[in-house]
C-alpha cells in the first residue's frame, strides 16, 4: 500500500524470459513519463500487444497509446501458433 | 556448511595439493601429466557446476515473478479455480465462449462446450521464451479483450481432444 505522501504513478511490465522487466512513473516526473512512453512505444513497434487499466484492480483492455494515468500496462510479445 | 558443499570444497583442495606437487622443475613422467589433467578436468566440472546451479536459480526466480504477475491479472474466482484445481476459466470477450487454460507448455487451451466437456484445444502462446505463468498470463489477456481475442483465435492451431477425453465422451 502506498504512503500517503507518495505520489500516483503507474507501472510497465514487459514480459521476457526473467518474469518480466519493469519500469514505473510519477505522474508529477515527466522524465519518468517520456522514458514509460518511449519504452511502450519501442515495444509495441517490436509486435509487442499492450494492455491496461487504470486502476490494478480492473480488467486490462488492449490500448495502442500510452496513457501516464493507467496504473498498469503490461507488455506482451507477438503470438504465434503452435 | 551443507555436505554436498563439503564434498566440493574437499575436491577443490585436492586439485590445488595435487597442482603444488606437479610444480616441480624435474621433466614430470607421464602419469603427472595425468595428474594435471585430471585436476584441470576437476577445476571444469566444479565450474560447470556452479553455472548450473547459477541457472536453475535464475530459472526460479523468473517463474516467481511470472507467478506473481499472472495472480495479479487474475480475478477472485479465477484465482480460487487456480489454487484449487491448477486451471484458469475464462470467457471470450468477443465470443463468448468458455476457455480452460491448463498449466502446459502447448495446447493448453480447452475450448469447452456447452456440456462442460472438451470440443478441442488451442495452441497459441506468446513469442519467446516466456516463463510458463507469463504465457498463460498473455493467453488470458489476450482472451479476455474483445478486440484481441478474434486475432488471438486466428493465429490458433487447433488439436483434437485426447483419447481419454474422446473415450470419456462415449455412453457407458
Amino acid at each position: 500500500m502506498k504512503p500517503a505522501s507518495a505520489s500516483p504513478g503507474g507501472e510497465l511490465c514487459i514480459m521476457d524470459a526473467s518474469g518480466h522487466q519493469q519500469l514505473t512513473w510519477r505522474l508529477d516526473r515527466s522524465d519518468e513519463i517520456s522514458a514509460a512512453r518511449a519504452a511502450f512505444e519501442h515495444w509495441l513497434t517490436q509486435g509487442y500487444t499492450a494492455f491496461g487499466a487504470l486502476t490494478r484492480t480492473q480488467a486490462k483492455h488492449a490500448i495502442k497509446t500510452f496513457d501516464p494515468a493507467m496504473e498498469e500496462v503490461i507488455l506482451v510479445p507477438r503470438i504465434v501458433g503452435g | 556448511m551443507r555436505h554436498i558443499e563439503r564434498i566440493d570444497n574437499s575436491i577443490v583442495a585436492h586439485a590445488n595439493r595435487m597442482d603444488d606437487a606437479l610444480k616441480s622443475p624435474v621433466r614430470t613422467p607421464a602419469w603427472r601429466q595425468l595428474g594435471t589433467q585430471g585436476s584441470r578436468w576437476i577445476r571444469n566440472w566444479h565450474d560447470a557446476r556452479a553455472r548450473e546451479q547459477q541457472a536453475i536459480r535464475a530459472a526460479r526466480r523468473a517463474e516467481r515473478r511470472a507467478l506473481t504477475l499472472l495472480l495479479r491479472i487474475l480475478s477472485a474466482d479465477q484465482r480460487r479455480d487456480f489454487r484449487q484445481h491448477g486451471h484458469i476459466h475464462v470467457t471470450g470477450a468477443s465470443s463468448g465462449s468458455r476457455y480452460r487454460i491448463r498449466v502446459a507448455p502447448f495446447a493448453n487451451i480447452d475450448v469447452l462446450a456447452c456440456n462442460g466437456i472438451v470440443a478441442h484445444r488451442l495452441c497459441v502462446q506468446p513469442m519467446g521464451e516466456l516463463p510458463i505463468f507469463d504465457v498463460i498470463a498473455g493467453q488470458i489477456l489476450y482472451l479476455q479483450d474483445p478486440g484481441a481475442e478474434e486475432g488471438f483465435l486466428r493465429h490458433a492451431n487447433i488439436h483434437p481432444t485426447r483419447h481419454d477425453e474422446f473415450m470419456s465422451r462415449l455412453p457407458g
